[in-house]
């Protein structure tokens, strides 16, 4: 096994309020991570950071051995990183085909002359952009609403949409911020599924879920966070008896 | 519901290719009073396509861009005059330098955007038409620059006339939006919707938001020059007055009260804001107030602008067709 994700010492702080402080992370090709930890405790700022839309103060995360903590989000998402997000950012007014398609991006560049004179290679990537994203909705079961503008779906079809579309990015590693939030248990049960199948084909996952049955059942190993700091890691059945992150959860023992 | 978008698009081409025929036949009907006003017409529509793009599709304020229409007329009036070149030559040179400022503009949309990017685009256009007010040696300041000459394309194919004026106009408008339409059905038109609709998602998602950003400044740009480059030899004459900001403002409108993101609807929006006042008229001084409350009435009721109704007819008269055939 090799590493594919190495975070050193992150910190990332907002005025006075360190959201993440000095946390260290490592993550195994194939893993999935589940990161838990109380509101506010630093989760969905780590996957700002990791993901590029935060640069870090201080510290480094290297995937699969670059350095990518000075990185613009898209050149972050071109090396191989996906993400869904816990509030969602899909394209509303562009059709579920049109949101995965823009997830295909870069894998099918063409230029603008290219594009104005519809030349073949213009013709062939627009082709297989279609061709993926027509794929990509068929594997999370949204083939059906593919020309329904985003916000024309449902909440868990919007939720499901946006694992589609970090699909297309073709990424190594996937972050998934919260992909059963607010979801029926159906619904979530298709999305558990989903994700047992992304990870079958060898992509690594970084998992934050607040259902924790969830998330214990899916991860590997289990990373909790409190205060932006990380108290534990460990596998699910060891980090759910662990006094500090009851204490965290909880508030016994003070 | 296929069937009827089918329906639809067959209608939709029957109209646009009736229409095409009425354009084209225009000059057989009308005086050449009318026929001026058409070009003009055509060169508000390439404007209003172009800043759709900009503005329609990625979601970016322009308040500046009579600078670009600016250039293109001005860099045309000079060069086809004092430097006695061809206006086929001035062409590419004025739209090339529009295209180039555009560009730079498009830069401080790095940091910048909504209420902070119109300012900064409000000011640039000040910039432009104070720069041209006052390099008197080149712009000849506020007399402007007289006898811009039609275009020829040598022997006897000259634009000299007003109807082959308007015809070489038609040309342009058509390459406007066959262009316009080409780049939007295209990944890069999907980009700038997705900055347009998310712009963290969008780059999340692999896309390089500021080159794109970038580029669509250009691109609207480029059409706000080619449209200066017609205007100048329309016109003849041509002074800073043409391009203050309320030709930016007069274009912006057009754009949004035509449709956002829609390309017919831009073609709409430049004839009805060029078209309306002039049959209102009647009413003098009145009639900006009469147009004005037309237009907030129009944002509040009807946000989608002039084309939605159009489009909303069309699936009417579809569903209908649709309905007879299927009996």
């Amino acid at each position: 096994m090799s590493t594919i994700l190495k975070i050193e010492k992150l910190t990332k702080a907002f005025g006075g309020l360190t959201a993440v402080h000095r946390v260290d992370l490592e993550v195994e090709v194939g893993e999935i991570r589940g990161i838990i930890g109380p509101n506010g405790s630093g989760k969905t700022t780590l996957f700002h950071t990791i993901s590029g839309i935060y640069s870090p103060n201080e510290g480094s995360i290297e995937f699969k051995g670059t350095k990518i903590q000075a990185c613009s989000p898209y050149i972050i998402c071109s090396l191989g990183i996906g993400r869904t997000f816990q509030d969602i950012k899909l394209f509303p007014k562009m059709t579920a085909l049109e949101n995965v398609m823009v997830g295909h991006h870069r894998a099918s560049p063409s230029n603008i002359l290219q594009t104005l004179f519809r030349t073949s290679a213009f013709r062939r990537a627009e082709k297989r952009a279609h061709e993926k994203a027509w794929e990509m909705l068929d594997f999370v079961g949204l083939a059906s609403k593919a020309h329904f503008q985003a916000r024309h779906l449902s909440y868990g079809e919007q939720k499901t949409l946006e694992i589609a579309r970090a699909m297309a990015t073709q990424p190594e590693l996937l972050l998934l911020d919260e992909p059963v939030a607010g979801m029926n248990p159906a619904e979530a049960e298709v999305v558990v599924a989903l994700i047992h199948k992304i990870n079958g084909q060898g992509i690594t996952i970084l998992l934050v879920e607040h259902a924790m049955k969830v998330l214990m059942g899916l991860s590997h190993l289990v990373t909790v966070l409190n205060y932006g700091e990380k108290i534990c890691e460990g596998r699910p059945q060891e980090v759910s008896a662990n006094p500090l992150v009851i204490e965290a959860y909880l508030g016994w023992e003070t | 519901m296929e069937e009827i978008l089918k329906i639809q698009k067959k209608l939709k081409i029957w109209v646009i290719l009736g229409l095409a025929l009425g354009i084209v036949s225009l000059p057989l009907f009308t005086d050449l009073y009318f026929i001026r006003v058409a070009s003009m017409i055509g060169i508000f529509v390439i404007l209003t396509v172009g800043l759709n793009i900009l503005v329609g599709y990625t979601g970016l304020v322009s308040l500046g861009h009579a600078a670009f229409y600016a250039i293109g007329a001005y860099g045309t009036g000079i060069l086809t005059t004092s430097w006695g070149l061809s206006f086929w030559i001035a062409l590419p040179l004025s739209v090339a330098l529009a295209t180039l400022l555009g560009i730079l503009l498009g830069i401080p949309t790095i940091k910048a955007s909504g209420i902070y990017l119109a300012v900064i685009t409000i000011c640039f256009g000040l910039i432009v038409q104070l720069l041209i007010l006052n390099l008197d040696s080149i712009t000849n300041g506020a007399r402007g620059i007289y006898n811009v000459p039609r275009p020829s394309l040598g022997g006897q194919w000259k634009f000299t006339s007003e109807v082959s004026f308007f015809y070489l106009v038609v040309f342009f408008v058509i390459l406007t939006i066959l262009s316009a339409s080409l780049i939007i059905r295209s990944r890069i038109g999907r980009a700038f919707m997705a900055i347009r609709e998310n712009e963290v998602a969008a780059a999340s998602m692999g896309i390089p938001t500021t080159y794109y950003k970038v580029m669509a400044f250009a691109i609207s740009s480029f059409y706000a020059g080619l449209a200066g480059c017609l205007y100048a030899p329309l016109m003849r004459y041509i002074n800073p007055d043409a391009f203050n900001i309320g030709v930016s403002i007069d274009m912006l409108i057009m754009t949004v009260i035509g449709g956002l993101a829609s390309i017919p609807g831009s073609v709409l929006g430049g004839i009805a804001v060029y078209v309306l006042p002039e049959y209102l008229r009647f009413m003098k001084e009145y009639y900006r107030i009469v147009f004005g409350v037309g237009l907030i009435v129009m944002m509040i009721f009807m946000r989608e602008g002039i084309i939605s109704i159009i489009d909303r007819a069309f699936l009417g008269i579809a569903n209908r067709l649709a309905r007879k055939s299927g009996e």
